[in-house]
């Protein structure tokens, strides 16, 4: 009887229900797009990339409208912030995983260790994402007295942590990314790119050595990842007419993640509020083959943003992708005084983005000119990204300066250079539940 | 007296049994058991006697004892004598080897006993208590009837008078009792009828037939039935409701359950409207759990009932029986937390002649009072869209061109663009503000709703078999024009008694197979839609699509776009069937091996299927609006058609069955003043379902064949109109469930002297809840309770209190959650990964500690009959305290999870039931009262996880219970009025502040105000029958008192919202908002904020100023009956017409602004009249 009973209470309750003990299950929980593939919104919504007008302003959310406007206070009573819950949930999902294969005894095979790599490369995007929004810009002198995240690295939900340091943050982040990169495939997975490769670990590392200033190593990491993989897509040849230019599987795309799916404000969409400032459109040429495949000309002759290089998506796409490699390379390379490399770099991507015969050849004759043209072509090749605020930081700290102002019912509010408030604060309900230390804004 | 009696006897006895075990042992034995045999058979010893017998047969063995030790003596002091002819018989019998010593020492006992038995049967008959000797009896036969129906009781009581033997009736009614050949009186009673004194004569009289008239206090109990047992009420300890027949019927419904509303004791029917989180439309004895179900265990028969309730015919119901505390639900462990109700069906009776039963009834609802709700009249509606028109609000919807628009927002845009002058755009207005959607829904959507109910039985019983067939027929056709059904029952229940009836085996066969069908409704978006013009054609409203841009887009090469309700309706383009059928096999086998020992085999199979049909025509607006959606064009201006022209249709399964087995063995004994009544069993469940639901595109109903192949679901298509990209839904899903328990379970009481009684109970559930580690599978479970009759007592002397009997039980009951489970789970992803690839979702976080809920219960009941039982009833205090209940609570985001669910929290509850039924004339106008009363309160007295906000306790406080307060407790901001720019003021740390945000973040819950329970604390029922001569009346009277419930007012969020809604314009207190300064000595509703702001809103939302207490008083209904006996005419037995009137109206509520509590939202129950007939032929 007694093993005939364990037979009969053995059954699974639901055929939809599965506890992950095997490498499939944990591939199928990191496959979650839904909870993974993201980043937050706040730095769209408070970016200089777009603006709406008064009508649209009023319609819109507390978080969105205090956000537009860079208010002390943004969330007034706004609950469930993706941007910081949605991101805690990818810590979790990955955590879950790591916990699993831990005690999983596939986990040396070549499965289980692309899964590793994989749950470390999503914590890290996630920390990442979280540091770069929640806390100030790093500065490796200064990090160790300033907060970081709290560092969420087991599953159990009943241990509620204190904000670290942003040094130990960023020291995660970094061990986090170095740990995932020989476990990941060289190869680019074409049809599902929600999965992490090396190349998209290379060129995360790009990205966050960039933003933390240390181009030495951000270049060497957009080399390794060029190295294996720097493919570029012809806009001479996308449909310039379509709502939907790119899609998800396209040629230059290395990871995809898209802004989490709240805030109007950022939409790009036909009934999108957001339209892109004259300003920006001007640094556009007439032959820039991005002005049709990025933007849609509105009936009052303003600009709105099309869905962009998540596909269907009508939030931003904030994944990684070969354009902003070669941009990176560009700007690392005018920053050491290599003029002509970064030109090189530079032409290439551009001769790409032109209409076939009128592409420029830009040339720089000084580093500071060099430097000057790749972060143009930087803010016109990845406007709507989710990059530009973090740029915003990073050249004030470098002090170029940039003040933002918005009018809104004729009032104009201004953000300051080095603002405390370029850092989000964090939502409500976390510092109500776990006590964490607030941002000082 | 007793003990002086007593010792005469011992002395007697003595001197007999050194006769019999001297001389007479060889030939007496045989002859004694035999007599002992038909004792036991025939007759139950009474409590004195039984402790008579008790103490002689102490004395008895102690007798022998004495015997031996001195026959040992003996034997060794004159072993070669031989003195003593009987001792030399032994002695000679000892060395021929026969006899060992440990041989004579049982015989002799057996002798002993015998003897002792004998003298006991002799002593306890009549005959013997009154010094009459044994051979002057006789066995007299007689058979009890009901003067009524003539129908056989079972179980009633004979008794001569002054004597101290009882017997009880069997199945037919019939009995057996030895009575003195002098004759005498017989006592005949049985609960609910009337004592009869029936004179009996000599040896040789003729059978008695006993006829029993009713005592007419129908709510007094005859038997309760858990399931798993039948037993008399008086004989439970534990807290048990029995709804008999006639209540069942005195309600008409097609619904078995709704006929318990109001009627009965400790039961609370929560309407949909005023329902709380998580709370179940039946509720028994308060809430001990927080977020696993609440409903109670539904039993028909001897299993509980899968599938939908409505699947029972009522009329094919006998009695229900709910189950309140431990000792009474205990038998169903695990899964009886929240009560049980037990519904018997009806059988035959052997005995009985066959009788034909006709039911049939007709129910007339009204139309729904849709100007209930409070609402903006158009004139308002419109006033408030110009505001967000000029505010340019709109302005994005109508420059892209294809996003809806309201009729008023389109005059407008216009006029705005100079398409029509101001002239004609106010007279448009103006015809606009005209127009009112609840006329219109009311003239085409609702008509008086018609129910008809046909049923009829035939039930008997002749030889070995009894029998219950019946066929029923409803159909009803809902107020809402949209919906109708009908459904067809079958009940086939057959007995069959074999082997001198010892083999019992029972079967019964349900059928039920229903169908109903219903059409898209229609929500109005503007207080004015109008559905057709006034020649009476359709008109379009703008839904998905701006009516102008349906009007012409495609030129010609798309589906017409336009959405016309009406059409939809009178069409029927588009049709949702679903057809339910639904089996039964219930089978038990009992076989009786001694007298009152029974084993039994119970098996029940369960299979329904639902089909569910959604077909969408070609010319439907789903289908319409579904191709052109995804109609694509290519570079050239052409256009092509991923999804099929044709009809699409969605199609579901749901199949599911259950298995239960069950074997148990019954014991009931009753020996001199004992007792015992017990039951053990194993039982096994398996319950599955499966469903399966596809979607069939460019479908063809002649052909049955669709399109599906021709389609790409995997490429994501731009919509025609729009940014919107997507993939064509596959309206594909499967999935299953297969829950399994297998539980052991125990179940006692013991009667000592017919006056106290002990239970006891023990069952241990074990499922496969996923996930939980073998040891936490389990939960064992057990209860004991105690009653006291006291008014049987002799010393109990209150002789205008005929019946007293006390009752009190301990226990523990249970409650499972499938949904949780200890380690980490996930499910099957929802929604669509971006690649297209299979994915989960974590549902369930581990959670190591997970335990099964368990539910302690206490009660205490008394039971009362007073004056003759003209007045009886019982009061009950009972405590159930929910231990290690699974609670909901936000947890820092950082976790990777908002919410967390785990043993966190215990409750406290406890209450009062109290029943009284009066008789308060008898006579020729008998009238009657019946009044019930509960009270019931609950607290949270622990909870271990921190709440959220102030906010997140106001607004959802079932996920932020608060220690010491109740479950559903009612929280609001204190509120300080408005201020003189109709702001709203609340209070913080005793000021008055604007600061909305720290308002709704503080977690200083002293900045809440507690208002009282959000569930009546109070509630119960009076009801008053009324018979003169063949006529009856009953009407019910139902309060509800004790709680509050918040009302709602404007809402700045939603009146504002750009997309029209009912939520936008079924607004209360629009035209009290402040408007201007000095508004705010008058009125507390705020000024109109655009943008809305969220905090301030909520500020006035959830405050105290739109608390309301929610006491009422309701007359629920009135039946008015004429009954035809078989006197007055002759076809039928009897026939009775009857006339039933519900939902009649509030008699008091304590609001003052015309709210009805049960409807705070939505739209009260339509009043409903019913005529029926029964007949018994």
């Amino acid at each position: 009887m007694g093993c005939d009973k364990e037979t009969f209470l053995a059954k699974k309750p639901s055929t939809s229900i599965v506890q992950p003990k095997t490498l499939t299950d944990f591939q199928n929980l990191l496959d979650n797009t839904l909870v993974l593939n993201y980043t937050g919104g706040l730095a769209q919504l408070s970016a200089d990339e777009y603006e709406v007008n008064d009508e649209a302003f009023m319609a819109g959310t507390e978080t969105e409208r205090n956000a537009y406007l860079w208010q002390e206070q943004i969330y007034n009573g706004d609950n469930s912030i993706l941007d910081w819950n949605r991101l805690y949930a990818q810590v979790f999902y990955a955590n879950n995983v790591l916990d699993g294969l831990s005690h999983s005894d596939s986990a040396a095979t070549a499965q289980g260790r692309f899964i590793k790599g994989w749950a470390l490369f999503t914590r890290a995007f996630a920390y990442y994402d979280l540091a770069k929004n929640f806390c100030s810009l790093y500065n490796p002198s200064t990090a160790v007295n300033e907060l970081g995240l709290p560092l969420k690295l087991k599953p159990q939900i009943d241990e509620i942590l204190p904000r670290s340091s942003l040094e130990n943050t960023y020291r995660q982040i970094f061990r986090d990314l170095e740990d995932a990169k020989p476990l990941l495939p060289f190869q680019r997975p074409n049809n599902n790119l929600n999965r992490p490769s090396k190349i998209a670990a290379y060129a995360l590392l790009a990205r966050i050595y960039l933003d933390i200033r240390q181009y030495d190593e951000a270049e060497s990491a957009a080399d390794s990842a060029l190295a294996l993989y720097n493919k570029l897509i012809d806009y001479n040849k996308v449909s310039r007419t379509s709502a939907t230019p790119f899609s998800i599987t396209h040629d230059e795309l290395i990871y995809n993640t898209s802004q989490v799916n709240t805030y109007f404000f950022t939409t790009a969409s036909a009934i999108s509020p957001g339209r892109v400032p004259d300003h920006i459109m001007a640094l556009y040429d007439e032959n820039d083959l991005r002005v049709p495949l990025y933007f849609n000309r509105t009936a009052d002759g303003t600009f709105s943003k099309k869905r962009g290089y998540n596909g269907a998506g009508a939030y931003a796409f904030t994944g990684l992708a070969t354009d902003e490699l070669y941009l990176i390379k560009a700007e690392c390379l005018a920053r050491r005084n290599e003029l002509g490399g970064a030109m090189d770099w530079l032409n290439t991507l551009l001769e790409k983005r032109y209409q076939n015969n009128v592409v420029p050849s830009l040339t720089a004759g000084s580093a500071a000119e060099a430097l000057r043209l790749v972060l143009t072509e930087r803010q016109k090749e990845l406007i709507w990204r989710g990059l530009r605020w973090q740029d915003l930081k990073r050249l004030n700290a470098e002090s170029a300066d940039i003040t933002l102002s918005r009018t809104v019912n004729g009032q104009t509010y201004i953000l300051l250079p080095n603002s405390p408030r370029y850092v989000f604060p964090i939502p409500d309900d976390e510092i109500a539940l776990s006590g964490i230390e607030q941002n000082k804004r | 007296m007793m003990p002086a009696c007593g010792r005469q006897e011992y002395e007697l006895l003595m001197i007999n049994t050194v006769f019999s075990s001297t001389g007479s042992f060889s030939r007496e034995p045989s002859h004694i058991q035999k007599n002992t045999e038909k004792t036991t058979c025939n007759s139950r010893v009474t409590g004195k006697w039984g402790l008579r017998r008790f103490k002689t047969t102490f004395w008895w063995f102690f007798f022998a004892k004495v015997c031996i030790k001195k026959y040992w003596k003996f034997r060794r002091r004159y072993l070669f004598s031989s003195q003593n002819v009987a001792y030399e018989t032994i002695r000679i019998g000892m060395r021929l080897g026969v006899f060992k010593p440990y041989t004579v020492y049982l015989i002799t006992l057996k002798i002993l006993f015998c003897v002792c038995l004998a003298h006991a049967r002799q002593s306890s008959s009549p005959e013997a208590a009154h010094g009459v000797a044994l051979q002057s009896s006789y066995l007299l036969n007689g058979r009890v009837v009901s003067a009524e129906t003539n129908e056989p009781l079972d179980g009633a009581t004979i008794k001569i008078w002054k004597g101290d033997i009882k017997v009880l009736t069997d199945k037919d009614g019939k009995f057996r009792l030895r009575v003195p050949d002098t004759g005498g009186v017989l006592l005949v009673s049985y609960v609910g009828y009337k004592i009869a004194e029936v004179p009996f004569g000599g040896r040789d009289s003729k059978p008695l037939i006993v006829q029993l008239e009713s005592n007419g206090t129908q709510l007094e109990e005859v038997q309760v039935s858990t399931g798993y047992q039948t037993l008399p009420k008086e004989r439970a300890t534990g807290s048990f409701v029995q709804v008999d027949n006639e209540l069942l019927n005195r309600r008409v419904s097609t619904n078995i359950l709704d006929r318990l509303d109001g009627v009965t004791s400790g039961l609370i029917f929560n309407t949909n409207n005023n329902r709380q989180f998580g709370q179940s439309d039946i509720q028994i004895r308060g809430r001990a759990t927080l977020f696993a179900n609440s409903d109670p265990l539904i039993i028909l028969d001897n299993f509980p009932y899968k599938g939908d309730i409505s699947n029972i015919n009522p009329n094919d119901i006998e009695n229900i029986t709910i189950l309140k505390d431990a000792a009474a639900a205990s038998a169903w462990g695990a899964r009886a937390g929240n009560g049980v109700i037990v519904i018997t069906t009806k059988r035959g009776r052997i005995g009985n002649k066959t009788k034909v039963e006709i039911n049939t009834n007709l129910t007339i609802s009204e139309k729904p009072d849709l100007y209930y709700t409070p609402q903006l009249s158009a004139a308002e509606y419109i006033e408030v869209e110009q505001f967000l028109f000029n505010q340019g609000l709109y302005n994005v919807a109508i420059n892209n061109g294809f996003t809806p628009l309201s009729p008023a927002v389109e005059v407008f845009a216009k006029a705005r663009s100079g398409l029509i002058g101001s002239a004609d755009s106010l007279s448009s207005i103006r015809q606009l503000a005209t127009y009112d959607s609840r006329a219109e829904l009311l003239q085409h959507y609702y008509r008086t709703g018609v129910n008809q109910q046909y049923q009829a039985s035939l039930s008997g019983g002749e030889g070995n078999h009894s029998y219950f067939f019946s066929a029923g027929y409803d159909k009803n056709l809902e107020s809402n024009v949209t919906n109708k059904n009908d459904r067809i029952t079958l009940n086939a229940t057959n007995t069959y008694y074999l082997l001198d009836r010892k083999l019992e085996f029972f079967s019964n066969i349900l059928f039920t197979s229903s169908n109903s069908e219903s059409l898209p409704r229609f929500t109005p978006s503007t207080p004015y839609d109008r559905l057709a013009d006034d020649a009476g054609n359709p008109l379009p409203i703008a839904r998905d699509l701006r009516l102008s841009y349906a009007d012409t887009v495609g030129n010609g090469q798309l589906l017409d776009w336009r959405y016309f309700p009406l059409r939809e309706l009178q069409q029927g383009y588009s049709k949702s069937t679903a057809k339910h059928t639904d089996y039964r096999l219930n089978t038990s086998l009992s076989y009786t091996f001694l007298p009152g020992l029974k084993a039994s085999i119970n098996y029940s199979f369960q299979k329904g299927t639902t089909d569910n049909v959604s077909h969408n025509e070609l010319e439907s607006y789903y289908t319409r609006n579904r191709i052109n959606t995804f109609t694509q064009t290519d570079a050239a201006g052409g256009l092509s058609y991923p999804i099929p022209m044709g009809a699409i249709r969605n199609v579901g399964n749901t199949r599911s069955a259950v298995h239960y087995g069950r074997t148990q063995l019954d014991l009931a004994k009753s020996w001199d003043a004992h007792a015992i009544n017990a039951l053990a069993g194993f039982e096994i469940r398996s319950s599955t379902n499966f469903s399966n639901t596809i979607g069939l595109y460019g479908y063809n109903e002649e052909t049955a064949t669709d399109q599906n192949a021709a389609i790409n679901f995997r490429e994501l298509y731009p919509y025609y109109y729009g940014f919107n990209t997507a993939r064509i839904p596959t309206n594909t899903q499967q999935s299953g469930a297969d829950l399994r328990y297998l539980s052991y379970y125990m179940n006692a009481s013991y009667t000592y002297l017919d006056r106290y009684i002990l239970s006891l109970s023990a069952r241990k559930d074990e499922s496969n809840l996923f996930g939980v580690s073998s040891n936490q599978k389990g939960v064992p479970l057990w209860s004991t309770g105690l009653s006291w009759l006291l008014n049987r007592e002799p010393f109990y002397q209150v002789g205008w209190m005929p019946k007293l009997q006390l009752r009190v039980t301990f226990g523990y009951t249970g409650n499972v959650d499938n949904s949780l489970s200890a380690l980490l789970t996930a499910n099957r992803g929802s929604g669509q990964q971006r690649y297209n690839t299979y994915f989960t979702e974590i549902v369930n976080p581990p959670n190591p500690s997970l335990r099964w809920e368990k539910i302690r219960n206490v009660n205490f009941g008394v039971d009362f009959g007073l004056l003759d039982n003209r007045l009886n009833g019982s009061i009950e205090y009972w405590l159930k305290d929910g231990l290690d209940l699974i609670g909901n609570s936000p947890i820092a985001p950082q976790t990777g999870i908002t919410l967390f669910k785990g043993n966190s929290a215990n409750t406290s509850g406890h209450g009062l039931d109290f029943v009284l039924n009066t008789i308060n004339t008898k006579g020729a106008l008998r009238w009657s009262t019946n009044f019930l009363y509960n009270y019931a309160k609950d607290k949270v007295t622990d909870y271990k996880v921190s709440n959220g906000s102030n906010f997140n306790v106001v607004s959802a406080n079932y996920n932020n219970p608060l220690e010491g307060y109740p479950y559903y407790a009612l929280f609001a901001f204190p509120y300080g009025g408005l201020d003189g720019q109709g702001d709203p003021i609340g209070l913080l740390d005793g000021n008055q502040t604007k600061e909305y945000a720290a308002i709704m973040n503080s977690q200083d819950r002293n900045n809440l105000v507690f208002v009282g329970s959000a569930i009546p604390t109070h509630f119960g029922s009076v009801r008053n029958n009324f018979r003169y001569k063949g006529f009856d009346l009953s009407f019910n009277i139902t309060y509800k008192l004790g709680y509050f419930f918040r009302r709602p007012s404007l809402n700045n969020g939603s009146i504002y919202a750009s997309t029209g809604s009912p939520a936008a314009y079924q607004q209360a207190d629009y035209n009290n908002r402040w408007q201007q300064p000095g508004d705010e000595e008058w009125t507390d509703v705020p000024a109109l904020l655009y943008p809305s702001n969220l905090n301030r809103n909520n500020l006035y939302l959830y405050s105290d100023a739109l608390v309301e207490k929610g006491d009422h008083i309701r007359l629920q209904d009135i039946r008015f009956g004429y009954s035809l006996t078989s006197r007055q005419q002759k076809i039928f037995r009897s026939i009775n017409f009857f006339m039933y009137l519900n939902n009649i109206g509030i008699l008091y509520r304590s609001n003052s602004r015309h709210i009805d509590p049960d409807y705070p939202t939505g739209v009260p129950q339509a009043k409903t009249i019913a005529f029926g007939l029964k007949a018994i032929i």
